[in-house]
């Protein structure tokens, strides 16, 4: 607080004596954010939406999931002469299918039926997000109720990625969080990641391991049509600090539309041939943010 | 209590403990009874963001310049809010607000808007053509015409219904931020401004008026008349809108017999402050006896020693607040440890139409159930102490869209104006905390709840009383005639179809002591946070127990259900849930943490 020092039997005068007193009042009267250790405060970023249940008449998009390749497929009009991202997102890969376009043979196992969602936050200050919740929330799993979202996370029972038996638990889905690279902003490529779930069994993060029971204290409104919910609920904690100026994609990537009775298919999928509509998803991110 | 001050020292004056010590007792007195306050910090204040995510913003709402089913053209997408005070500031009623001295203030800081362009400078395709089919190229890219996202984003203001009942129109009547946006911004190799951030606005927010951000995109759809034609539909995918509002440092809640908070951990004598005096570790200044030499730091009371024993505080840095566990700081110096929150909370968001219609009402989520449904859940990773809780009800008019074409191509009308049935639509909403995460436990303890019904008389086109209970405001950013569902009527005496509405939902209350303050009957805050074993512990809330959760909530649940007589919906163009549907807005204090 003060740069002075007294110690006995050395010199001492009135001024040093006054400086010190006035750097002590003039600090404990306008103490420096640095000085706060709980200078942080909270906020929840949430991010929810029940989808068109798959297979309904009025399934009409995939939005806000978009598919992951960016090429002349995926275009309409006239292409750029090459694209700035190809792959806009790292470390998406999953079992079964193929990281480059494949020829005529296997098409369906091109990765470019893989399909992201990315959303995008810009931080002026210095922030720390420090819990990044994903939820892909089906309905109760004992069979009560209503069902309109039944994803139980599994490939097929006869044709499976290599490596994994019939009805095997899937390792499908991935989110990553990531940060643009102040001197590349545009080129995904040079982008840090600060956090990613990948290649991990999602039926291992069950939103419980036990059914909802028959009777439990409810609230208003009251008798939800599938009662309780299952589902994956996976919680990353950080913290993932984030620079001044920061800008940070937040990306989840659902697997490919599979078909599960076309003959042109990688493998069997609980996600079916509308992944984007066989869960409820609900992403939530929570980020610290300095006293201003 | 003001800041400390010392006795200055002047040339040729003797040296008295006045000059040395005062200041140093001064300080530590204030330490030692956590009176540090907001005006000595050089960071007084706390900020909080007004987030909201939409997973697409499309040409089925009629953003551009095509008429299908009437609707007009070119209107804006708009969301509204507000930001009451917390309950101990909160002094209003229909009569008008008091507002007091001290009560903290709200500026706007920073704006931001973003959404997915897949990494490239290009549009996205959007999936509704023009005649209400379904666009085949839907999310592909489109480098031809990046011009669909010109596009124009406010935040403006207005009176609120409550205080006016008798206001003449709903329309905004100031502007409060405004940016122009051309889609150059988003075109870029190099750089895009995706996000693309406003900062330093520092525009002051009233805290009993209505605000809404306005989104303009006229030129998303297809549009003939332009040169050179616009020829396809876009989609503004993964749009997020973040408003940061910084707010001065409150006093956290205290818990009282008298004025409780419900759901209070019961911990440190229901987490009260832990000042250094409290818990018996007082910084001690020692002053020079009487008639005795000041010393540097030979003794107890030498100058040097006692400046360490500040100095030494201030190492260690100064703290406040409560932890994600529900623990108070174990030693806290700051007055003031809590900030304004806002945690905005989606529901029927993202449908097959936009929003919901009511001919199509059976396709949504759970929909054979005679009733539309959702919910949303919200972990819970800090504490919040819930002080108020508004809905923001979602008229916006909408095409609907598939192939073929949807025999009802628009949702124009408001419930019961086609069907003459409007008293039997009822719409409930509900904000719980619940736990059964990976848990072995199931339960939900109910935070907040209403009800209303029969939105449209048709002898006046204005809501039935059991629908305006708790209204707060109505909103109109597309006057005079607006784009909320349509609710003209032989006689009506207010023809104005609002595009917004706000209610608040009342917290849980009984009878005194659990009676808060709010516009209308209110419940004592309740607070929610996720707990370990030593602060499991609650008070009870206002049913006279403790919550059904007992402590163990893991997250938020924020409800909606829908029912229109209680059977089937009507095979009509009734807007059953305006485009991209509605908000709840959970208002409180949150703690400093670290």
């Amino acid at each position: 607080m003060t740069g002075q020092q007294f110690s006995d039997a050395t010199t001492i005068d009135g001024s040093r004596l006054d400086s010190a007193m006035e750097d002590i009042e003039r600090h404990f009267n306008d103490v420096p954010q640095g000085d706060i250790r709980t200078k942080w405060t909270p906020s929840s970023y949430a991010m929810s939406w029940s989808p068109t249940p798959a297979g309904s008449a009025y399934q009409n998009h995939s939005f806000p999931f978009l598919k992951c390749l960016n090429d002349a497929t995926t275009t309409v009009g006239v292409s750029p002469d090459s694209f700035a991202n190809p792959f806009r997102v790292k470390g998406f890969n999953i079992p079964g299918v193929l990281p480059e376009p494949q020829s005529s043979s296997t098409p369906a196992q091109e990765m470019n039926r893989q399909y992201h969602s990315t959303v995008s936050f810009e931080f002026n200050r210095p922030a720390i997000i420090t819990h990044v919740d994903v939820m892909l929330l089906v309905d109760d799993r004992a069979g009560r109720g209503t069902t309109s979202y039944a994803n139980t996370y599994q490939y097929g029972a006869t044709r499976t990625p290599p490596g994994f038996n019939a009805n095997a638990n899937s390792k499908d889905f991935n989110f990553t969080l990531q940060v643009d690279a102040p001197t590349g902003p545009e080129d995904r490529q040079l982008n840090p990641i600060e956090m990613m779930r990948h290649d991990w069994t999602l039926n291992m993060s069950q939103a419980s391991n036990i059914a909802w029971p028959a009777v439990f204290a409810d609230m208003t409104p009251s008798g939800f049509p599938s009662l309780g919910f299952s589902g994956v609920v996976e919680k990353i904690e950080g913290p993932f600090p984030i620079h001044r100026n920061g800008r940070v994609r937040l990306t989840m990537t659902i697997p490919p539309s599979i078909d599960n009775a076309s003959a042109d298919r990688p493998y069997d999928s609980s996600w079916g041939a509308q992944p984007w509509a066989t869960q409820q998803f609900n992403v939530t991110m929570h980020v610290l943010e300095e006293l201003v | 209590m003001a800041k400390v001050t010392r006795t200055k020292l002047a040339r040729g004056t003797k040296l008295t403990p006045d000059h040395t010590h005062s200041l140093l007792t001064d300080a530590a007195a204030q330490m030692n009874a956590a009176t540090v306050d907001v005006q000595q910090l050089q960071a007084p204040n706390s900020s909080f963001r007004i987030n909201w995510y939409f997973p697409n913003l499309s040409t089925d709402f009629p953003f551009g310049n095509h008429t299908l089913g009437g609707l007009a053209r070119n209107q804006k997408f708009c969301i509204p809010f507000t930001l009451p005070p917390t309950q101990d500031y909160f002094d209003a009623n229909a009569g008008g607000e008091n507002l007091v001295r001290d009560q903290p203030s709200l500026v706007l800081e920073e704006v931001s808007f973003s959404f997915d362009q897949r990494g490239e400078g290009a549009a996205i395709v959007g999936h509704h053509n023009a005649n209400g089919t379904v666009n085949v190229d839907a999310g592909k890219l489109d480098f031809e015409e990046i011009r669909a996202y010109d596009m124009d984003i406010s935040l403006v203001e207005k009176d609120q219904l409550f205080f006016n009942s008798s206001q003449s129109d709903y329309i905004p009547s100031k502007v409060v931020f405004n940016a122009p946006i051309t889609s150059l911004s988003f075109a870029g190799n190099d750089l895009r401004f995706n996000p693309f951030t406003v900062t330093e606005i520092n525009a002051s927010i009233s805290p009993f008026k209505t605000y809404a951000f306005v989104l303009s995109a006229p030129s998303l759809d297809v549009d003939s008349t332009l040169a050179p034609a616009k020829t396809r539909p876009h989609s503004i995918v993964s749009a997020h809108i973040s408003l940061k509002v910084r707010s001065v440092l409150l006093p956290r809640d205290v818990y009282a017999s008298s004025s409780p908070i419900q759901n209070m951990p019961s911990k440190d004598t229901n987490l009260l402050v832990r000042s250094p005096t409290a818990i018996g570790q007082t910084v001690a200044i020692t002053a020079p006896a009487a008639g005795s030499n000041i010393v540097a730091d030979s003794t107890a009371d030498g100058v040097t020693r006692n400046i360490e024993h500040i100095t030494s505080e201030f190492r260690h840095r100064l703290s406040g607040g409560v932890d994600k566990f529900c623990e108070t700081t174990a030693r806290q110096m700051l007055k003031n440890d809590a900030g304004y929150e806002v945690v905005a909370i989606p529901l029927l968001n993202n449908r097959a139409m936009g929003g919901v219609c009511s001919a199509y009402a059976g396709s949504e989520p759970w929909g054979a159930t005679s009733a539309v449904w959702d919910r949303s859940v919200v972990p819970l990773n800090y504490p919040m102490v819930i002080h108020s809780v508004i809905i923001a009800w979602n008229w916006q008019r909408f095409f609907t869209t598939a192939t073929p074409a949807p025999a009802t191509p628009v949702a124009l009308r408001v419930p019961g104006a086609a069907s003459g049935a409007g008293n039997t639509f009822v719409a409930e909403f509900g904000l719980g905390i619940g736990e059964g995460i990976q848990s072995d436990n199931f339960n939900y303890q109910q935070i907040a709840s209403h009800t209303m019904t029969e939105p449209w008389v048709s002898a006046t086109g204005l809501p039935a009383a059991t629908w305006d209970s708790r209204i707060i405001d109505r909103i109109n950013c597309n006057g005079p005639d607006g784009n909320g569902a349509n609710r003209a009527s032989a006689g009506v005496n207010d023809p104005q179809n609002w595009e917004w509405e706000l209610h608040q939902m009342d917290i849980i209350n009984a009878a005194a002591p659990y009676l808060g303050s709010g516009y209308y009957t209110n419940g004592r805050p309740f607070f929610a946070g996720k707990s370990w074993a030593p602060t499991q512990g609650r008070n009870n809330v206002s049913t006279g127990a403790l919550s059904a959760v007992a402590g163990r909530e893991q997250f938020l649940e924020a409800r909606v259900k829908i029912t229109y007589g209680g059977g089937a919906f009507p095979n009509n163009d009734e807007v059953i849930s305006g485009y991209q549907g509605h908000w709840i807005y959970v208002i409180g204090k949150k703690y400093l943490t670290r």
